[in-house]
């Protein structure tokens, strides 16, 4: 009897711990995985995922390769479908600003309901961004502002194509879309 | 007895005639309308969303990065086709000067200031009193023409504080008119910081003195 009970006791005790572990596990992996997310979505989308870049101003030579690139990378591992085309809703320019503390922005609309974005218009500015500045360093920045057109706010991980400063991103050795930058975009579209 | 009335009558509206402009005079520039200030905005708010050239690790550097640092009034503003980009509009906003505490400007001078876009949170508005951290846009290149005279913000919305409370305002004027205990007055005038985001590691508030000192 005793014997019985004892057992009775010491299998409950068992599972229990094995539940308790589970829950711990869980909890774990969740904090973990929410510490790991860095993109922050701005809440406005476009209705459809294929859309189209208008490409104007001086988008020649360098320019242009660094934006189809970062086009062929959206393309590649998110599921948007871009596309360069006159007269696209996303229009991408590359002009000289004077003293103006960016090298690349983006204006959206869409911030009113039902937040769905219509047209986008990203900027390069060729005051930072140079006919030397190299290739990558462009496709850098019209990746993050792509990524604004598409619907992303800045993240606060200087390891991801959104962050703030396109230059903290390269020293970071960001050269193309991270998975977390992928993550945001994939969780619009 | 009815000659006494209109006497009496005439007496106390004189006087409180009197009364009234005494009081104008000693806050001048309190009775100017000013904006509520605005403070804390959160910078995902705008529908402008920027790749920074810099990022700011303290107050100290943003200051030595601008060329000029100006305490004031915005007195009018217009939206112009931006003259880089045809197709995209820029804001720009006459600024009165009421303290310069780095470049060559003077309190009473007016500038301009050129903002991108239009209708937005970032953009600083008709009769809001600002600290701005600006940055000189013609620098001599003779591709900065067209900006001759115009300022642009350092770091697009670091460089904007607004005014704590509204009656700094008072003292704001008084150094504006006067230069007489500009350490004391410049002291007791604070500002905070209009645009809330991660990118820079500034103060919330500080005052015109400490902006001084750090110059
Ligand atoms: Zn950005």
């Amino acid at each position: 009897m005793k014997g019985k009970f004892s057992s009775i006791t010491r299998g409950f005790i068992l599972r229990f711990v094995c539940v308790i572990t589970t829950i711990c596990a869980l909890v774990v992996c969740l904090t973990f995985a929410s510490h790991a997310r860095a993109y922050e979505i701005s809440g406005h989308k476009w209705s459809s995922s294929t859309i189209i870049v208008g490409a104007y101003g001086d988008v020649s030579g360098t320019y242009r390769t660094a934006l189809q690139q970062a086009i062929d990378n959206y393309n590649q591992q998110t599921h948007v479908h871009l596309s360069i085309h006159n007269g696209g809703p996303i229009v991408a320019q590359v002009v000289y600003e004077s003293h103006k503390d960016w090298a690349g922005l983006c204006e959206r609309d869409g911030s009113q309901p039902p937040y769905r974005i219509t047209w986008a218009r990203t900027k390069m500015n060729t005051r930072w961004m140079t006919s030397g500045t190299s290739v990558a360093k462009k496709r850098l920045v019209w990746l993050h502002e792509l990524g604004h057109a598409l619907g992303l706010n800045h993240t606060n991980n200087a390891s991801t194509v959104m962050y703030f400063n396109a230059d903290y991103s390269s020293f970071n050795g960001v050269q193309y879309l991270t998975r977390d930058d992928i993550n945001g975009i994939n969780a619009q579209y | 007895m009815k000659k006494n009335i209109v006497v009496q009558a005439i007496a106390v509206t004189l006087s409180a005639l009197i009364c009234a402009s005494l009081a104008g005079c000693g806050s001048a520039g309190a009775n100017q309308k000013i904006a509520q200030p605005r403070i804390g905005i959160s910078q995902s708010t705008s529908r402008f969303q920027f790749s920074r050239v810099k990022l700011y690790s303290s107050m100290k550097e943003m200051a030595d990065d601008s060329s000029h640092i100006v305490a004031g009034i915005v007195t009018s503003q217009k939206v112009e086709e931006d003259v880089a980009a045809p197709g995209t509009h820029v804001t720009l906003s006459k600024f009165r000067i009421m303290d310069s505490l780095k470049g060559d400007k003077k309190a009473g001078e007016e500038i301009t200031i050129n903002q991108d876009g239009r209708d937005d949170p970032m953009i600083i508005k008709k009769n809001e009193v600002v600290l701005l951290f600006l940055h000189e846009m013609y620098t001599g290149d003779a591709r900065d023409l067209p900006w001759k005279g115009q300022y642009s913000v350092a770091g697009v919305w670091a460089g904007i504080y607004s005014l704590s409370k509204v009656n700094e305002f008072t003292t704001l004027s008084t150094i504006e008119s006067t230069s007489s205990n500009r350490e004391k007055n410049e002291e007791e005038v604070n500002f905070s910081r209009f645009m809330i985001s991660d990118s820079d590691q500034l103060p919330e508030t500080v005052s015109l003195s400490e902006v001084r000192e750090m110059k």
